[in-house]
């Protein structure tokens, strides 16, 4: 399968992906650093609370620490990029080939840290709601929210790379932005672990996976004139 | 001086918009009647009226149960008017209306003011009051509870949305072109038009803020229109924050020109969607009535519409110039 489009060579995706998995596992630092501020962030939260049996509590402070955590992932994405390694980038891979390589490691990454962090959650406070919940829903849910986050820090942090690689800038560009997506994704994971039919969710849940796939259809569209120099 | 049209159309409209909405007098009213619950016999009632009377001397309130009136006996202090009725035992509608007129002007009505308890339903008519000569309504404003004088605001509050939204558009136009054109000049016009924009939604949220001030309470409240406000403000607050961090004019244009598509599409996202999706306190969203609905006799509507023309048309010239001497001052900064 040469071509799926004109536009993207699955084989130079595939390539833009194994060389971000090598350059994780040579500074394997990177991405620890963000496992451990998943435990610590949540271990300082459970040392303030001790108890919290308060679904939307839970439900919140679960997306902030989430968030916060994406939000630090995301600097990680081009940050690497020092030097004339953009030139080479820009040589041998189309820009779509780059946004699309970048997006799916992102997306692995950041699915791995929502996860853990769901975990340490769970290890330190206990499941929120009166009963067993809806975990496929929850899951899937959550993972629709990861999808869009990443797609729309991936082009905040491509803006914040081509303006002079300042971290605290993809915060200032990321976070009004992200607000949409955000209050969906609080929304629905609030309803599903309250346990109420999924007739009630599913809206929201239609929402947010119209949302993310405007917010990569977009991305994709402008990700071609922030690459070109 | 066809293209001065729009200029000069804009300040009049706005001119005429602000003398209007201003010097048109408020319908009158009745509020606050008491007690909710009525009896047969004889019953103390009290309600208040506004604007307070100048001449308080000849009033006439009558409790109306469909076609059967009952005169109200009593006086008035300040704007409250405190009174006696007293009920038949037999009346064609429970729920009752209270209606009346003080001196010449304008009948003056609640409906379904209270409910009378212990009634039989029945035929009864008694004599409809003559009304002394009610004067022709010419432009007025609708009187309602909790807004009271303060609907005249509407025609300032929300025209600044209106003509934010309309810049903004023009602004995410120029942008499209220049990532199209690659012409920095295009690029400094939207960054003029979102200045301009950003203007009129600051101006937007203090206009909001002292009316929310009066009729719900406080200078900011929990609703997702002021989410909306709020975070369409930070946007293009950081949409400058970028500007101000990249020295390439080029590169610059381009980051600015991406941001500002992705912004749009998220505001109008958090504006035109979310609110619709939860409970707000404004008219038209979440199970509120539309605003259509809060001025039937339309004559809102007849300064609510010049307002918004006329606000877009001086923010387009806001825009306009700004643009202009922004792209001029670039020609001489590249001159040399």
């Amino acid at each position: 399968m040469p071509y799926l489009c004109p536009l993207m060579r699955i084989k130079a995706v595939k390539a833009i992906f194994l060389k971000e998995w090598i350059v994780e596992r040579k500074n394997p630092h990177v991405i620890g650093g963000l496992f451990l501020y998943v435990v610590s962030t949540v271990f300082v939260t459970w040392l303030a609370l001790v108890r919290l049996q308060n679904v939307p509590l839970w439900n919140a402070l679960f997306w902030v620490i989430a968030l916060f955590g994406v939000f630090n992932s995301s600097h990680r994405v081009f940050s690497q990029e020092i030097g004339t390694q953009q030139y080479y980038l820009h040589q041998m891979a189309k820009p779509l080939e780059v946004l699309f390589g970048k997006l799916l490691f992102s997306v692995l990454v950041n699915s791995i840290l929502l996860v853990f962090t769901f975990v340490v959650f769970l290890w330190f406070f206990g499941w929120p709601g009166e009963e067993e919940g809806n975990w496929l829903a929850l899951f899937a849910t959550s993972f629709i929210g990861v999808l869009g986050l990443s797609g729309m820090l991936t082009l905040m942090s491509g803006i914040a790379y081509q303006a002079g690689n300042n971290p605290s800038l993809i915060a200032i560009l990321g976070l009004p932005v992200v607000l949409p997506l955000l209050m969906l994704c609080i929304k629905v994971t609030k309803l599903i672990l309250d346990g109420v039919a999924a007739s009630v969710w599913s809206d929201y849940a239609f929402s947010l996976a119209g949302l993310t796939v405007a917010i990569i259809a977009l991305a994709s569209v402008l990700f071609p004139y922030l690459w070109s120099d | 001086m066809v293209k001065n049209v729009f200029k000069i159309g804009g300040v009049l409209l706005v001119l005429y918009s602000l003398i209007v909405s201003l010097s048109t007098p408020l319908n009158k009213g009745i509020v606050d009647f008491q007690p909710l619950q009525l009896d047969t016999g004889s019953n103390a009632v009290s309600f208040r009226f506004f604007p307070a009377p100048n001449n308080p001397s000849d009033l006439r309130f009558f409790i109306k149960s469909n076609t059967a009136y009952f005169p109200i006996e009593g006086s008035v202090e300040g704007n409250t008017f405190s009174g006696e009725v007293i009920l038949p035992d037999t009346m064609p509608d429970a729920y009752v209306d209270v209606a009346g007129q003080i001196g010449h002007g304008d009948v003056m009505a609640i409906l379904d003011a209270s409910f009378v308890k212990n009634i039989t339903k029945g035929e009864l008519q008694t004599d409809e009051p003559v009304w002394k000569d009610v004067e022709e309504a010419g432009m007025i404003f609708p009187f309602k509870t909790i807004l009271y004088q303060t609907i005249r605001n509407l025609n300032l509050h929300v025209p600044m949305w209106f003509a934010m939204m309309a810049i903004m558009l023009w602004s995410l136009i120029l942008s499209v072109k220049f990532l199209g054109s690659g012409n920095v000049e295009h690029d400094l016009r939207a960054k003029e038009a979102a200045n301009v924009g950003l203007f009129f939604s600051l101006i937007g949220i203090a206009t909001g803020a002292v009316w929310a001030r009066f009729t719900w309470g406080n200078w900011w409240v929990a609703d997702p229109k002021l989410e909306g406000a709020a975070v369409s403000t930070l946007i293009y607050l950081a949409y400058f924050v970028l500007r101000s961090s990249v020295k390439d004019d080029h590169k610059k244009a381009r980051l600015a020109a991406v941001y500002n598509v992705f912004a749009f599409v998220m505001m109008l996202v958090f504006i035109q969607v979310l609110p619709r999706l939860t409970d707000s306190l404004h008219p038209g969203n979440g199970g509120n009535p539309a605003f259509s609905q809060y001025d039937l006799d339309s004559n809102l509507r007849k300064v609510f519409y010049p307002a918004v023309l006329g606000w877009i048309l001086i923010g387009f010239w806001l825009s306009n110039v700004r643009g202009r001497l922004a792209t001029l001052r670039f020609r001489i900064e590249n001159e040399d």
